[in-house]
């Protein structure tokens, strides 16, 4: 890894295989190439680091309630009075490593009386563990280098000139000339160390989901119960979505019955909401799917999908006019029926251009239609119902490539008035290679009864290689 | 104390009437026919249920023909309802004007089909809804149906199939009204030198079996085109324009003038 700094590129993170060659961090990067030709490097993404960070600081939650960061690649947690849940110091220090490492980190664990003393012993080693029993800290960072302390570059360069390499050497002067020469910094920083001055972790807060529970002081069973409970619970829910700006995307109501099982109904929002009405009506629709046996105790209501909230348009006051409300689908409708048993699919169709119109659909979720340009398919009428599958029919024709006269579907048979056409569409010849080639005829007929259809002949009635010759109807006008 | 009386009854006559409901100033639906339009009053009624009868499979085409002009003119989302796959065409629907972004097609299951339509249109979101099916609705389904359409104002519509042999459309429902629309041979346009005439403009053979409040009819429709073209004007010309050459030789190269005018 290497970030620019001072106009140059510098080293900034190091494999073990490098450390074992002899690298080390802040060397500069052409530097490090003369030392090693076949160098592998990769510029430091900041925020990727943050990111990762982040997530392995919520990750930690699982240890004590409260992570802290300390950038750019360090963590803190305050363990205190939680060693005793995982059988002791030592063993937890153990389960930290071990677990990091399961998550493909090497990392140096360390644990004492004060953040700052853990930092410095955590620091001044790879891949250790260290733990020191209470009071102990100044004996343990005695022999520590000062650059394990949070100093400035420039600092520690006139420490190493005055030969006070060991933070022992540090702390043994009198602090009167080293205030006068390196400002208050250092002593702050020696006093955080040593225990002497205490400096609050700035803890950090998980973005966890929004879960409530609520236990109940008798089993209910009625749906009226249930209904009033989830009418408590989703104003709070609401509330604490609208605090942090998100919608949910999908909530689960979880009932935990007597007897301990649970059961659980999910619902899913077509788009991010906090909308009290429009949540309270969906999870009281499945109020039906529960089953309650012997009573619920426990009503959990949890947020498991939510997003950021669109500050859409804003609804005008005044009641909109009878054509202002041309566009956009409801929203909350498409979500009950989203939500509803017996329904099963909702979606709007949107064409596809394909050579075959049997293939020209295509399903997408409502709301989710792009604007299609409807291009050269439009020059001939198109129908309005097609058959996914064409029926076969039997037709009279003059020739064999001209216009049909007559039809027979289903030992019935139909004069034709009036035909317009032929249509020709090929085949998609670079799709498969019984699509190559192939060509259909098509005819839009109106019979003697004034029914309209479409009729269409396999291959150009001359040639057997672009079809059969055989007629279908695929569409009714 | 008199005008209190007074006040009562026709508060008591208000609710007879159902006019207390909040979209008391029905709407209307023009069809787009105008022999139909006067004769329903300016067309069908929004806030009650249309009841549409295909006597045939085939015949579907004469009953969407009259109903896609409606739904366009409702200028709401439509829910296509159906316990079937609907075998809409979205280029067809367009040409035909009903844009596929209000179009929304909900599958159901056999039973759920009703319960669906009644959750679609009983709000408060605007939606027209058209629930197709075998299903033939009894009058207590139609009639509870016919009930949340009037508190929530939306309009429904019944695309069934019905074969005129074994239901002639006498059974009793509450819809609005109900219609049976089969197509009736057109005009054909003769052109010299094709060996089949052009069908002419469509024509429909609509009858309206039952209407609340008025009389059974019957007309001969013709469905003229008048929407704006749904395609580019040049691209209409080029298309099927007589070729300025005789078939069977290639344009020479002397003849740009040619090319660009059918191109």
């Amino acid at each position: 890894m290497h970030a620019p700094a001072h106009n140059r590129q510098t080293i900034t993170g190091l494999s073990p295989a490098a450390l074992a060659a002899g690298l080390r961090q802040g060397l500069s990067l052409a530097q490090a190439r003369s030392l090693m030709p076949d160098l592998l490097t990769a510029e430091e993404d900041a925020e990727a680091q943050r990111v990762a960070l982040t997530d392995l600081c919520s990750w930690l939650i699982w240890l004590s309630p409260l992570p802290a960061f300390d950038a750019p690649d360090g963590l803190y947690s305050d363990t205190t009075g939680c060693a005793h849940l995982y059988g002791g110091e030592a063993a937890m220090l153990d389960l930290v490593r071990e677990r990091l490492k399961a998550r493909g980190h090497s990392c140096s664990v360390a644990l004492s009386d004060t953040a700052a003393a853990s930092r410095a012993l955590a620091r001044s080693g790879i891949d250790r563990i260290c733990l020191v029993s209470s009071g102990q800290q100044k004996e343990a960072l005695h022999p520590l280098p000062c650059s394990a302390l949070p100093l400035p570059e420039k600092t520690l360069s006139s420490l190493t000139r005055l030969g006070l390499t060991t933070i022992g050497a540090l702390a043994d002067l009198p602090r009167a000339p080293l205030a006068k020469r390196f400002g208050a910094e250092l002593l702050t920083c020696l006093d955080e160390a040593l225990g002497r001055q205490v400096r609050p972790l700035g803890v950090f807060q998980p973005a966890d989901r929004i879960s409530l529970t609520r236990s109940l002081v008798e089993p209910i069973s009625t749906p009226g119960a249930i209904a009033t409970v989830i009418a408590a619970l989703v104003p709070v829910v609401c509330e604490k979505l609208v605090a942090r700006g998100e919608g949910a995307r999908q909530l689960d109501l979880l009932c935990v019955r007597v007897d301990g099982s649970i059961q659980a109904v999910r619902v899913g929002t077509s788009d991010p909401t906090a909308d009290i009405t429009r949540l309270t009506r969906l999870l009281k629709e499945q109020i039906p799917q529960i089953a309650p046996e012997f009573g619920i105790e426990t009503i959990i209501l949890t947020v498991s999908a939510s997003e950021p909230l669109e500050a859409g348009p804003e609804h005008s006051v005044l009641p909109d006019e009878a054509g202002s409300s041309e566009t956009g689908l409801p929203a909350s409708l498409i979500d009950r029926l989203l939500n509803r048993p017996g329904v099963v699919s909702v979606h709007q169709l949107a064409p596809q251009f394909s050579a075959w119109p049997e293939d020209g659909r295509s399903r997408v979720s409502p709301g989710n239609m792009a604007k299609p340009p409807f291009a050269s398919q439009m020059l001939w009428a198109r129908p309005n119902i097609v058959f996914d599958l064409p029926v076969r029919v039997q037709v009279t024709a003059l020739l064999p490539d001209g216009a049909p006269r007559q039809f027979v579907l289903k030992r019935q048979t139909h004069r034709i008035a009036a035909a317009d056409g032929p249509e020709r569409l090929l085949g998609e010849w670079w799709q498969s290679a019984e699509s190559y080639g192939a060509i259909r005829d098509y005819w839009q007929v109106e019979t003697t009864t004034g029914l309209r259809l479409w009729l269409f002949r396999k291959g150009d009635g001359v040639h057997g290689w672009s079809g059969s010759g055989a007629w279908f109807l695929q569409g009714i006008f | 104390m008199t005008t209190d009386a007074l006040a009562r009854l026709r508060e008591q006559v208000r609710r007879l009437e159902r006019r207390n409901l909040s979209h008391s100033h029905s709407d209307t639906l023009a069809t787009g026919h105008s022999a139909v339009d006067t004769h329903l009053g300016g067309g069908l009624r929004t806030g009650s249920l249309h009841d549409f009868l295909i006597s045939d499979p085939l015949e579907i085409g004469a009953s969407l023909a009259m109903l896609l002009p409606i739904l366009k003119e409702g200028r709401g989302p439509v829910f296509w309802i159906s316990d079937t796959p609907a075998e809409l065409n979205v280029l067809g629907l367009h040409q035909s004007g009903l844009s596929q972004d209000t179009l929304v097609c909900i599958e159901t299951d056999t039973t759920g089909l009703l319960a669906v339509a009644e959750d679609v249109l009983r709000g408060p979101e605007r939606a027209l809804a058209v629930i197709t099916g075998s299903h033939v609705p009894t009058l207590k389904e139609t009639r509870r149906l016919n009930l949340t359409v009037e508190a929530s104002g939306n309009t429904g519509f019944f695309l069934r199939s019905a074969p005129l042999a074994r239901a002639p459309g006498k059974d009793p429902c509450a819809c609005a009204t109900r219609w049976r629309i089969l197509s009736h041979p057109s005009a054909p346009r003769m052109f010299p030198g094709l060996a089949m005439p052009l069908p002419g403009s469509r024509r429909l053979s609509a009858a309206l079996l039952r209407v609340r409040g008025g009389r059974p009819a019957h007309w001969i429709l013709d469905c003229t085109d008048h929407a704006p073209l749904s395609r580019s004007l040049d691209a209409l010309l080029a298309h099927r324009a007589p070729s300025a050459l005789p078939s069977g030789r290639l344009p020479g190269r002397q003849a740009p003038g040619r090319a660009r005018a059918s191109a």
